[in-house]
């Protein structure tokens, strides 16, 4: 018996040992292949397609000088920007207000709620067909708008869904009671249950800033132009049919993971509410 | 208003209305005047309209009523989804009734009725088997995430130093676009430079074919199924470098949602089974499997949804070789590689159903707390 705690502390220390080995494990297999993009950026070219492991090499800056200087990556950058920022205000503005009324009203009802479900349900490609002849027919292909509108199609609607829960989760006393105090809806609704809701509107504002960020399927297809590429896009067009180009693919990689790297370490616990809000409510 | 906050809102300020016949009337002369009368470029003129509209917009809904107010807070999203997502359906729907290809797209449309479904599940000699690989992707990858999600969430759930850092770094891979994990681990997996043959070297295994549609030796040399399943099933390294790179992306959500719901759980079951002298399996099988089934439900849900609209990853790695192509991928050959727009349109249909389809039984199975 008196041997018996020392024993099972032990015990747990070697538990322990394992798990914090599987962790470890566990992150150099999702964090390494980050580090190796990284590293490939900065790394000569004939140390990027050498058959043997390569680990120590002089850096160099070469390829962010070939996307920059000889391609016109800075205007891609300026291209991604404006789309996703763009999106980012419509969806919002038409988003927070369309949210606030399903939240308070029900506003729509039963139809509007499922058109809204459908199309964050089904695949934005189902799409890709109708709007490139739509946007051939109005002269859009290769401009911004085009991009704009096609990812308004499912960023929309993921806005109202998010912001709907979190309105959900303020209290309706609160608009009623500021509406007895002399508010009419939309005072109460500005001043009251928007401030609450800053968490949600953060969240849902930084998420559909980087899915835009990210959006490639409508930008490979209706914006293959100079003035129209963003970043995604142009990193895609490294690989041709005959060579793949990897020093310029990892600078161009880096250049996109790099700000939503920086969104996603310093609010951190936004995004993760977010992902998680269409699932656990 | 100058209004700062709540306790500064007082008595609602008296608005002189303006009856909204009046407002509507002016609202329109305002468009129409500035369509017809305005000599600009269109875009120009669009622009205004909406400036104007969304001004008379903000006028109406901070005077409206209640009543007023819950059908004017729907009309932009109402306007916009109708435009971006509703007049496109319906197109998609018209032209795949009709024979529409790039040779008389500026012409006749001539109605064939449901001959573009027929024939693409007749005749097209890719349907089926994207269609199998399409499936398949969705079972084998949710498995896997599956698996590996739940031992990582069991892993780390516990107290220990660094788990901030360990949820941080499992955020990122959700977060990067896909085009970049695609690329990526198309250089990671390359036969002769990809960091993943390098390193079997070192350990003596030979390299390994990741990228192509080699058979997958393990499967071929099962006894009487294995070239069936090479034939039919996709059983070759391609299609395995699929699953591993959408594992490899979408773990890290399926960790976060499993560790969420283990952290939710009631501890007294726990508590219980270890007074009743439970050993750690079946705590796991009898008590922590059965409490988590509603968030595993969930992400059951939430990752065949997501499946079902792979695309970049298989667009990176293979492009659209015929091997590995899924029909979201065909989709795109179809419509924008062949130009036929019609049967392209069937398609997107029938992939729009399949995953509203997929949608709803996993919901009913998954139980009512999912929406």
């Amino acid at each position: 018996m008196a041997t018996s705690p020392k024993l099972r502390k032990r015990r747990i220390d070697s538990v322990s040992v394992f798990v914090g080995m599987a962790i470890v494990a566990v992150l150099l297999v999702w964090a390494f292949p980050f580090i190796w993009m990284l590293l490939g950026s900065v790394k000569p070219a004939r140390d990027i397609i050498s058959d043997q492991l390569v680990i120590f090499f002089s850096p160099t800056l070469e390829h962010y000088r070939e996307i920059f200087t000889r391609q016109p990556f800075s205007r891609f950058l300026l291209n991604s920007l404006i789309v996703a920022s763009s999106v980012t205000v419509v969806t919002l503005t038409a988003g927070l207000l369309a949210a606030y009324g399903m939240s308070r009203f029900s506003a729509g009802g039963r139809w509007f709620e499922l058109w809204v479900l459908a199309t964050r349900m089904v695949p934005p490609v189902v799409l890709l067909i109708p709007l490139f002849l739509i946007f051939r027919v109005l002269g859009l292909i290769n401009t911004l708008w085009a991009l704009i509108i096609a990812d308004t199609t499912f960023l929309l609607s993921f806005v109202i869904w998010t912001m709907r829960s979190f309105f959900d989760e303020v209290p309706t006393s609160l608009d009623e009671a500021a509406m007895i105090d002399g508010a009419s809806r939309m005072q109460a609704f500005r001043y009251v249950v928007l401030p609450i809701a800053v968490p949600g509107i953060v969240t849902s504002t930084i998420l559909t800033f980087i899915f835009a960020w990210n959006e490639y399927l409508f930008a490979i297809v209706y914006a293959t132009g100079t003035t129209s590429k963003t970043l995604p896009a142009a990193a895609a067009d490294f690989i041709t049919g005959y060579a793949i180009n990897w020093g310029p693919i990892f600078a161009s990689g880096t250049v996109i993971v790099l700000p939503v790297f920086l969104l996603s370490i310093v609010l951190q616990r936004y995004i993760t509410r977010g992902l998680m809000l269409g699932a656990i409510k | 208003m100058g209004v700062t906050g709540p306790a500064s809102i007082g008595p609602r300020p008296r608005v002189r209305r303006f009856p909204p016949g009046i407002t509507l009337a002016i609202g329109l002369a305002g468009l129409f005047g500035i369509w017809f009368m305005v000599p600009l470029e269109i875009a120009a003129r669009l622009g205004l309209m909406l400036v104007l509209a969304a001004g008379f917009y903000a006028y109406w809904l901070n005077r409206a009523t209640d009543r007023a107010v819950k059908n004017l807070l729907l009309i932009p999203s109402i306007t916009i989804m109708f435009g971006v997502t509703l007049t496109p359906l319906l197109y998609l729907l018209y032209i795949s009734f009709h024979r529409v290809t790039m040779l008389n797209f500026n012409g006749e449309w001539p109605f064939v009725g449901l001959t573009n479904y027929i024939r693409l599940v007749t005749e097209d000699p890719l349907f089926y088997p994207n269609l199998v690989r399409s499936l398949q992707l969705l079972v084998f990858a949710i498995a896997l995430q599956l698996v590996i999600g739940l031992l990582l969430a069991l892993l780390c759930n516990r107290e220990f130093r660094g788990r901030s850092l360990v949820s941080t770094i499992l955020l990122l891979p959700i977060m990067t676009n896909t085009i970049v994990v695609g690329l990526l681990w198309k250089y990671m997996l390359d036969y002769q430079t990809g960091l993943v043959n390098l390193l079997l070297s070192y350990v003596n295994v030979p390299a390994q074919p990741w990228l192509t549609n080699q058979p997958l030796p393990l499967i071929q040399g099962i006894p009487v199924i294995g070239g069936w399943l090479v034939s039919n099933f996709n059983a070759n390294y391609g299609f395995l470098s699929i699953i591993w790179t959408n594992t490899w992306q979408w773990t890290p959500f399926v960790f976060l949602l499993l560790m969420a719901g283990l952290r939710s759980l009631s501890q007294e079951p726990f508590e219980a089974a270890r007074v009743d002298g439970a050993n750690g399996w079946q705590t796991f099988w009898f008590i922590t499997l059965p409490m988590l089934k509603p968030v595993i439900g969930v992400v059951l849900l939430l990752r065949a949804v997501d499946l079902m609209k792979s695309f970049g990853l298989i667009w990176t790695l293979f492009g659209n070789a015929p091997f590995t192509r899924i029909l979201n991928i065909h989709i795109h050959t179809l419509g924008l590689g062949s130009q036929n727009y019609s049967m392209a349109a069937a398609l997107s249909i029938i992939v729009g159903m399949l995953s509203i389809g997929i949608f709803l039984i996993l919901r009913r199975t998954s139980g009512p707390q999912v929406h």
